[in-house]
């Protein structure tokens, strides 16, 4: 019984999914792909994901750019402020590995997964909407779903702080 | 239209989809000139490092670089990747496609030349007639001629400037066009000596 509200709450967890864009600075491409994402041919919100730029509603975090020194601390703390259940997906070249900013000249702090837990990430430079839509409507939910089944163990004591 | 919608919905994967929105959907149409990841043949790499050279993601600490040479051929790192085509474009053999532009690309890609053109160095005086009527600046003069094969467009233009006979040759490198070459040399030095 207690299994089946679990999965019920996993289910409409799911169906209704708060989305924060953040742009640690990258070179705005990635941004005007999720842009995309939201108009007709690529409908986001169909799937029951809602852009709502206010970290402390949203239950995922969409991080564009290399994170420079400046958006560090201001990262870590955007991704306390998100509550739990929450998720990470990280879009583009940028965010993934530093892309072209990462190399000898460079002033970036690497990779978001160096930062923060990163749960997908999505390579290209910028990527196509339709591989954005796949990652967030593929991979989040299902984090959701499993978390009820999760929260007793090492995300309980995350969840509390 | 309706029995096509009936098939989808009563199929077991239509029916999935109807109750359930997050079943993935068919991937759109490539626009014309969508650059995609670059996808490397290795069995037409030559293992120049054209693209290598041309990546202009370096490596950075504890990254690597786009693309990085191995020993069988080029080894892409898709997490660094920003798909702007360049080893596409350089590829002496097109064994890189990225997307819809490797259709364009491929018509760039030079055929390779059925001749070439040889100086013969015992014979060369220097005297640099050819490369005043070399259009393509394919031939340099530093004692003896030099050609450049890449510049080079067989235009033969050397080879009747050149005052000595037989300094500047033009060697095919097809087997029928060497040929077909030789027959019509012998037939001119024939009619010369009928005529003589």
């Amino acid at each position: 019984m207690r299994s089946l509200l679990k999965r019920l709450k996993g289910f409409v967890r799911s169906r209704s999914i708060h989305v924060t864009v953040v742009n640690t600075g990258g070179c705005n491409g990635c941004d005007i792909e999720i842009l995309a994402c939201y108009t007709y041919r690529y409908d986001l919100e169909q799937y029951g994901i809602y852009y709502h730029n206010n970290p402390r509603k949203s239950d995922v975090l969409i991080v564009t750019g290399p994170v420079t020194y400046q958006w560090r601390e201001k990262l870590e703390r955007l991704y306390r402020k998100v509550p739990e259940p929450k998720a990470v997906v990280a879009v583009g070249a940028c965010a993934c590995s530093g892309g072209i900013f990462n190399q000898e000249g460079g002033r970036v702090c690497g990779p978001v997964r160096e930062i923060i837990p990163v749960d997908a990430e999505v390579p290209g430079c910028p990527p196509r909407p339709e591989e954005i839509v796949s990652a967030i409507v593929e991979v989040v939910p299902r984090l959701f779903r499993a978390w009820e089944f999760r929260r007793g163990s090492e995300h309980g004591a995350e969840a509390g702080g | 239209m309706l029995p096509d919608y009936l098939g989808q919905i009563l199929t077991r994967k239509g029916g999935k989809r109807l109750l359930d929105a997050h079943s993935p959907r068919r991937i759109l149409d490539r626009p014309p000139r969508f650059r995609d990841f670059p996808r490397i043949d290795l069995d037409r790499c030559v293992v120049c490092g054209a693209c290598a050279d041309a990546c202009p993601v370096g490596e950075a600490e504890n990254q690597p670089p786009a693309l990085e040479m191995g020993d069988r051929g080029p080894v892409l790192h898709r997490e660094r990747c920003i798909r702007c085509g360049l080893c596409a474009e350089v590829c002496p053999v097109g064994a890189i496609e990225v997307g819809t532009l490797a259709e364009e690309v491929k018509e760039r890609v030079v055929p390779s030349k059925p001749a070439r053109v040889v100086v013969d160095r015992d014979l060369c005086v220097g005297c640099g007639r050819c490369q005043e009527v070399c259009p393509s600046d394919a031939i340099e003069v530093d004692e003896t001629a030099s050609v450049d094969p890449e510049r080079c467009v067989l235009c033969e233009r050397c080879i009747q400037a050149c005052p000595v006979a037989g300094a500047i040759k033009l060697i095919p490198l097809d087997v029928e066009e060497l040929a077909r070459r030789w027959t019509e040399h012998l037939k001119e030095a024939l009619r010369r000596a009928r005529e003589g």
